[in-house]
């Protein structure tokens, strides 16, 4: 048996070089044993000692095809920090497995690695709630502002210098120490230093602000849902000595059902006339819906309390028309997608970006645009919304306004862009491809053209096709804008 | 009137803003305070400081600046009816307990909200003034979630946004109609409208971050909302219909559930009862099945009559036990999709079912190592050393996941 000491409880460092030199000697993990120095060796462990002799750790003997992954040193980092007197074995035994085994880590059921996992998890446990819990104590101030703390805390493991980077970058603004049995930690600002553990009695025993964060602890906590277990189980009662706010639960919790139950019986009072005066005025809900409109900024603000269909319920807002009346042609596309409900603008998404740019390129100027149904439909899918044709009925409901809309644009060419817009403007279903390039004359004299929509030639995956759909689609635009001149 | 001193105005106003349940810290940027002029650091997640009774965190000083306000929402303390003792904390006043809290290392960070006061754009104005102290004057680099007033003007919310770290705006109720009732003064459309403005705001930071790396960054954390449960008659399948909506249109990080809760002087016209604490415990499972695990509303609702979750075990067990079709699953075949409908079996504990059987075939107690909730997998799943049999099928499957029963006593009180 080799006995390999080591300089403190989480000297990762010393069994680093302890388990190299174990290694190079081809020590088996049952011939080797380690120790914290100035701890008191297991009596099993002296009476197997042989080779009384310790090892010179500090030599720094090359590696020999020594293997540890980033992932096995992350992990041995941790468990070095449990209290488990049989930590460092455990971590020689499966660094001599790795060097066989290089998936070892990925074996989360092997009874080892399960193992060394599960005193990571209570390390990385006691780390976080050495964060959640230590309380400092204000204890000077310097004459430049600086302000001094001082905490005191009892971790379960060896873990005040693995957890003392969190703090400095947490607080270096000010000067502290964390007092523990075992371990101390100081920040002045510059440097982080380590000393060894004091005695309680050396924290100072309160700060005047407390009876401020006792107050704030009482007047958070609800008497009305009591859940004792659910605190309980993440601030375990371990710790409760040190939190200046623990002693005040019993009392709250044994008041608790009484403050509910007055909560509950009290009688009625009577509002103060002086408060209600100030009385936002409610939201009215109902504004009676005219239906004459004698300008688009009637008609939208109309349009904005629709309630005709049930599209408003998930929908952003109602997505108006964009342009001036007297247009001599409007453009009408289906409906508004995810970028348009969130910014209640028509024609702002992708599809309305390949619109403009077609129009660029015909240098003709964007026309009025409208949508044949003026709240998206969609459904849900996690953090996307997946596009919903409307169906006819949510369009014809849609089409009251539509219609009072072209009245008052009063376009020469209306273009119809897809099967929605058609029924929209029409009240008919149609074959969009079978209706291109045949421009019909409505009842009102204005000449309807039908096209595709945008988004087909988007969702269009050949890339020829997708051409030949974007050529088409320029065509039937400048098509529309010639009939608009000649009329 | 008398003026009240600090402590009792951090006693009033903390208990004007317990009802609203976020606490979170997380999901913010990186940063520390080394280098700087101050205190304060964000390392992604948040960190719980402590714990009441009624098991909620404490994680950030929850207060309001004020507690007067102008609307009468039926189920908030603070409406303009109720008569509770009323305060008002200065900008200064503030922006002082924050950092003396988070020196003695109490807290996290601010949790700010206000009621209404004169109009929405003067009480913004007086929050987002706590905010740029805190930023601008003392480096406060820790946490900041500022609640905002759907009412303020775009340029306010913008200057928020670059102080805080969340955003958040109550939706309040699952349904409009629910929203007229019990806060007449709640205007949904424009709730609504102002997700949206945040949601193109964080958008539209985040794109200009991706081209220039010096860009400001727009609310890092994301916004959140909160949903009362149980205040009106909207069904589960309601809320979380609502629910499903706001995460995919606004990509809210989180939708919070509070469960309706008797409050000091309340209104008689709602249902003063206890909290259904249990019905917003099912309501997280679900938005959680709904978020990590691949279901949709319709679903998890579709084998409820009445809509309504059920309250006696689990709704991820509750959609197995409706559609044993699915069942049982093999866990050293089966993709993650399917493994993560396993009931008992969590998303992590798949992903580390999915690392492990890449090296061996998995035993029941391989499968015990990795989960907690082998006990409830078991008549859903297959394991080298394990087949459910009848079991999966059997028609009182559902009796043996019920808690036991409470045996009554002669001389309980209740």
């Amino acid at each position: 048996m080799q006995t390999f000491y080591l300089k403190a409880a989480d000297d990762f460092e010393g069994w680093r070089k302890a388990s190299r030199s174990a290694f190079e000697n081809s020590l088996p993990p049952e011939m080797v044993s380690f120790q914290i120095e100035g701890e008191q060796q297991s009596l099993l462990d002296a009476l197997n000692e042989t080779n009384t002799a310790t090892m010179a750790c500090q030599k720094d003997i090359a590696t020999r095809n020594l293997i540890a992954t980033k992932t096995f040193l992350a992990l041995a980092k941790l468990v070095v920090c449990h209290s488990d007197s049989e930590r460092f074995s455990l971590l020689y035994k499966l660094l001599l497995r790795l060097q066989n085994e290089r998936n070892l880590l990925g074996k989360t059921v092997d009874p080892e690695v399960h193992h060394a996992n599960a005193l990571a998890k209570e390390v990385r446990r006691d780390m976080h709630k050495m964060k959640a819990f230590v309380r400092f104590r204000k204890t000077d101030e310097l004459k430049d502002g600086t302000e001094q703390f001082v905490a005191w805390f009892e971790p379960t493991h060896h873990i005040v210098k693995a957890t003392a980077p969190f703090f400095m970058r947490r607080f270096a603004g000010m000067h502290w120490s964390i007092l523990s049995p075992n371990d101390c930690v100081h920040w002045d600002g510059k440097v982080l230093r380590f000393s060894e553990g004091v005695p309680k009695s050396k924290a100072p025993k309160e700060d005047a602000l407390e009876d401020y964060w006792r107050s704030y602890y009482a007047s958070i906590f609800n008497p009305a849902r009591l859940k004792v277990g659910a605190m309980t189980s993440e601030m375990p009662k371990k710790y409760w000595k040190n939190l200046p706010e623990a002693d005040l639960i019993p009392g709250l919790i044994q008041q608790a059902q009484s403050r509910e139950q007055s909560m509950l019986e009290s009688a009625p009072t009577v509002p103060i006339e002086t408060m209600m005066q100030h009385r936002q005025h409610p939201v009215d809900y109902a504004q009676d819906n005219p239906t004459t409109f004698n300008s688009l900024e009637e008609l939208n603000s109309g349009l904005n309390g629709c309630r005709l269909c049930p599209l408003y319920k998930p929908a952003t807002q109602v997505v108006c028309g964009q342009g001036v009346a007297s247009n001599d042609i409007m453009l009408i596309g289906e409906q508004p997608g995810d970028h348009e409900d969130i910014q209640g603008q028509p024609f702002v998404g992708p599809a309305g970006q390949l619109l403009k740019s077609v129009m660029a390129d015909l240098e003709i100027e964007i026309p009025y645009i409208t949508n044949a149904v003026k709240h998206f439909k969609f459904e849900p899918c996690g953090k996307r919304r997946i596009h919903k044709t409307p169906n006819a009925s949510e369009i014809d409901h849609c089409r009251w306004w539509l219609q009072k809309e072209i009245e008052l644009v009063k376009p020469k060419v209306i273009v119809a862009m897809g099967a929605s817009a058609l029924r929209g403007v029409t009240g008919k279903s149609g074959k969009i491809s079978e209706l291109k390039r045949k421009p019909i004359t409505l009842e009102n004299e204005i000449v309807l053209v039908v096209t595709r929509h945008p988004s087909s030639i988007l969702r269009t995956k050949d890339v020829a096709q997708k051409a030949a759909a974007h050529q088409e689609f320029k065509e039937d635009l400048r098509f529309a804008h010639q009939l608009a001149i000649e009329i | 009137m008398r003026k009240l001193n600090l402590q009792k105005k951090l006693e009033i106003l903390a208990d004007a803003a317990k009802y609203d349940a976020s606490c979170s810290s997380s999901g913010s940027e990186r940063r520390s305070s080394v280098g700087g002029k101050g205190i304060g650091s964000t390392e992604g997640s948040g960190i719980c400081h402590a714990y009441a009774p009624d098991g909620r965190c404490i994680s950030l000083l929850k207060i309001l600046l004020t507690n007067y306000c102008k609307y009468d929402c039926l189920y908030c303390v603070n409406r303009v009816s109720s008569n509770v003792q009323r305060a008002r904390f200065t900008v200064e006043e503030v922006v002082k307990l924050t950092l003396d809290f988070y020196k003695r290392n109490y807290i996290e960070g601010l949790f700010l909200s206000s009621g209404i006061i004169r109009d929405a754009d003067y009480t913004m104005e007086q929050v987002v003034e706590v905010a740029r102290q805190l930023r601008e004057v003392h480096d406060f680099r820790g946490y900041i979630h500022l609640k905002t007033i759907p009412e303020a003007s775009p340029e306010l919310l913008e200057k928020a946004g670059l102080y805080a770290d969340r955003l958040s705006i109550n939706i309040e109720m699952p349904t409009e109609a629910g929203l007229q009732k019990l806060a007449p003064e709640k205007d949904r459309p424009n709730i609504k409208r102002m997700m949206a403005r945040l949601r193109l705001n964080i958008d539209g930071f985040k794109e200009e971050r991706e081209k220039i790396r010096k860009a400001p960054k727009f609310a890092p954390a994301g916004q959140s909302t909160q949903m009362i449960v149980g205040a009106d008659n909207s069904a589960d399948k309601d809320v979380l219909s609502t629910s499903s909506t706001l995460y995919s249109s606004y990509k809210m990080k989180r939708v919070y559930y509070s469960a309706f809760s008797p409050i000091p002087d309340a209104n008689k016209a709602l249902p003063l009862i206890k909290p259904p604490l249990i019905r917003e415990h099912r309501l997280y499972q679900a938005d959680w099945l709904l978020r990590f695990y691949g279901f949709n509303v319709d679903e998890i609702t579709r084998n409820q009559p009445d809509g309504n979750l059920d309250l006696a075990i689990d709704p991820k067990l509750s959609w197995a036990l409706a559609n044993r079709h699915w069942f049982p699953v093999d866990v050293n075949t089966a993709s993650k999709e399917i493994l993560l409908r396993i009931p008992g079996i969590g998303s992590k504990a798949v992903g580390k079912i999915l690392s492990a059987r890449r090296y061996q075939r998995l035993r029941l107690e391989d499968v015990t190592r990795l989960s907690n909730g082998v006990k409830k997998a078991m008549p859903f799943m297959i394991a080298e050393n394990w087949q459910p049999g009848a079991l999966t099928d059997s028609p009182n499957l559902r009796e043996r996941f019920l808690p036991p029963p409470k045996q009554l006593s002669l001389f309980s009180t209740t």
